[in-house]
């Protein structure tokens, strides 16, 4: 369970993030919507344990974000917006590479078959050779090798085609009910938000996104 | 750390020929300067015929003058033979040393000591006549001053009874004694190793240079690698990016030294040229975290290229092989101290850089763990 309280975030003078607090539970899709500059990505690495909070307190499953850092950080996988994989390297190669640095030991049939669970199939293809859909799905892969219980998605199907945001959807949906895992993901595509996330998070004063997400009959909190 | 060791084979899996190459460069360009030396000033040596009509230890100490020098390669020939040579031009001229030579130079006497023979394709026939000309002079003015110096003794009464053979001898003592042309550029204290003129090329102390070179051009990876945004995994991961960072300069610096190993082998073997070990290993330990640093705080690859170049050519300057700073005894003081190498050219452990660099990366390691932290 994630559970924020009064979570400020100022930069130099500037409030980013003012007196923030929800929750959220293992088995949940938490979208993250808001205007560009809302402080989605700012939220989202302060709950990756890689910037830190002005004010306020984080708990993650009873560990403290204070304290357990370095403990919570095993327990987060973190997709970046940009795709953060090795270009001259195969799927296989960039797989096994992290895995070799990663907190899990893996095999290779291990390894392929989380990629294989979100239909990446191109196993021995240079990354550089990929489409942009799978790119982003070996970004996805590799954030999983270490099987963490929070999930932060960084506007992880910005620029891809249809499908293969289905198949992300649809993998993302798996990973969260049947793997356990809380994922909290950004996006500025309102209907992927709406057909993905089980409750929204609205950052900022803006109504545009909470009359939106009502409409579509989804729970959002305000804050 | 046997998983970074993996990780780095499987990076190195995509560049292992660009690697090799930039790893065996040091070697290759060492060994083709080297034999480019070689055969230049083979071909700069100017073939000159030298016939002695006056067969005595002056003219035979006149030859061995002039085959001193690195500019000239001077052989005894018969008169005939070396007027056919100087005439087909397989030499550029001949000079014959006329019979009483020895007497004339005795007395002080300059004229019509030699008699030179050249072609219209005798290109080097002036300056190498005005070289003979000088070193006859210079022992005409030997005799004069010790038949000075013994006239005075005799005046003064003294008691010495000094020869010229001994005022010659003890004058060439001191000439060699106090010669103040003096090159610093030498390779583990090489005494006078550019006595010849040309500079005596040490294996090593090319190889320095360019392995300094190569070590930046090599350690680029650290940029790519900071730049690259798999960075961004790190805080996620088991090791942190910084030791992930340590880890990987232990295996540049392990993969280097194999390499410096094999080329003090290759050096041995073709120049019997000896390193110390540790020597070797002090320098590649330097030169790694030098490197390292100097591409972090750098974090540009083509700016680090070129600085890289610039300082490398103001070493080799500084170095004198260039321009002579390095002959002066100010230059001297500091030398030590700007130039990474020299310790290594002078034999010895690179300690200070060494120790200069450690403090770089201790900063380096604080600084960027705080940022991961």
């Amino acid at each position: 369970m994630l559970k924020v309280e009064g979570l400020q975030k100022h930069y130099h003078h500037k409030k980013i993030l003012e007196n923030l607090s929800f929750s959220a539970q293992q088995g949940e899709i938490v979208g993250l919507v808001g205007e560009n500059g809302a402080g989605k990505s700012t939220l989202l690495n302060i709950l990756a344990a890689t910037s830190k909070a002005t004010a306020g307190s984080i708990y993650f499953n009873d560990w403290d974000y204070k304290k357990d850092k370095s403990q919570i950080r095993k327990h987060i996988g973190f997709v970046p917006q940009d795709i953060a994989v090795w270009n001259q390297l195969t799927v296989e190669e960039n797989m096994v590479f992290f895995e070799k640095l990663s907190w899990q030991k893996k095999s290779k049939a291990q390894l392929e078959k989380i990629c294989l669970d979100m239909r990446l199939d191109r196993w021995k293809e240079p990354v550089k050779n990929l489409s942009g859909g799978m790119q982003r799905k070996l970004n996805l892969a590799i954030s999983l090798i270490h099987d963490p219980s929070l999930l932060l998605l960084d506007e992880p199907t910005v620029g891809i085609d249809l499908k293969s945001r289905k198949e992300i959807g649809a993998y993302l949906r798996r990973q969260a009910t049947e793997g356990n895992k809380l994922i909290i993901y950004t996006s500025h595509d309102m209907d992927e938000i709406k057909e993905l996330c089980d409750r929204v998070l609205v950052i900022g004063e803006d109504s545009f996104y909470y009359d939106l997400l009502k409409e579509a009959g989804k729970e959002v909190m305000v804050v | 750390m046997k998983e970074i060791l993996s990780t780095r084979l499987l990076l190195w899996k995509k560049q292992w020929l660009s690697l090799v190459c930039w790893l065996l460069l040091p070697i290759a360009i060492t060994i083709g300067f080297l034999s480019t030396v070689e055969t230049v000033q083979d071909d700069f040596q100017v073939p000159v015929g030298i016939v002695l009509e006056d067969d005595t230890e002056a003219s035979h100490a006149l030859f061995d003058e002039i085959a001193d020098s690195p500019l000239v390669s001077a052989t005894i020939l018969g008169e005939t033979e070396a007027l056919r040579k100087v005439k087909q031009h397989e030499l550029d001229s001949v000079f014959v040393i006329r019979t009483g030579y020895e007497e004339q130079i005795h007395i002080g006497e300059r004229r019509d000591l030699l008699e030179a023979y050249y072609t219209n394709r005798s290109f080097a026939y002036r300056p190498v006549k005005e070289m003979i000309v000088s070193i006859i002079q210079q022992e005409t003015g030997r005799v004069k001053a010790a038949n000075a110096v013994i006239a005075l003794e005799q005046q003064l009464q003294g008691t010495q009874n000094l020869t010229v053979e001994e005022v010659v001898a003890k004058s060439r003592e001191v000439q060699q004694e106090q010669d103040l042309l003096r090159h610093s550029f030498r390779y583990q204290g090489q005494a006078q190793a550019e006595a010849g003129g040309f500079i005596q090329w040490n294996p090593w102390m090319v190889w320095a240079f360019v392995t300094l070179l190569m070590t930046i051009f090599v350690f680029d990876w650290v940029i790519k690698e900071q730049k690259a945004s798999v960075s961004i995994r790190f805080p996620f991961m088991k090791y942190s990016f910084t030791f992930y960072m340590l880890i990987n300069i232990a295996i540049y610096v392990a993969v280097f030294f194999i390499i410096d190993l094999a080329t003090a082998g290759l050096f041995y073997g073709l120049y019997q040229e000896s390193v110390s070990i540790l020597a070797l290993l002090t320098l590649r330990l330097m030169l790694c975290l030098f490197a390292f640093l100097l591409v972090s705080i750098i974090r540009n690859a083509y700016f680090s290229y070129i600085i890289a170049i610039l300082w490398t050519l103001i070493l080799v300057a500084l170095s004198g092989a260039i321009l002579p700073f390095g002959s002066t005894e100010t230059a001297a003081d500091w030398l030590p101290y700007v130039n990474p190498l020299y310790r290594f050219l002078t034999g010895e452990l690179t300690i200070g850089w060494f120790i200069l660099c450690l403090i770089g990366m201790i900063v380096w390691y604080i600084r960027e763990e705080k940022k991961y932290a």
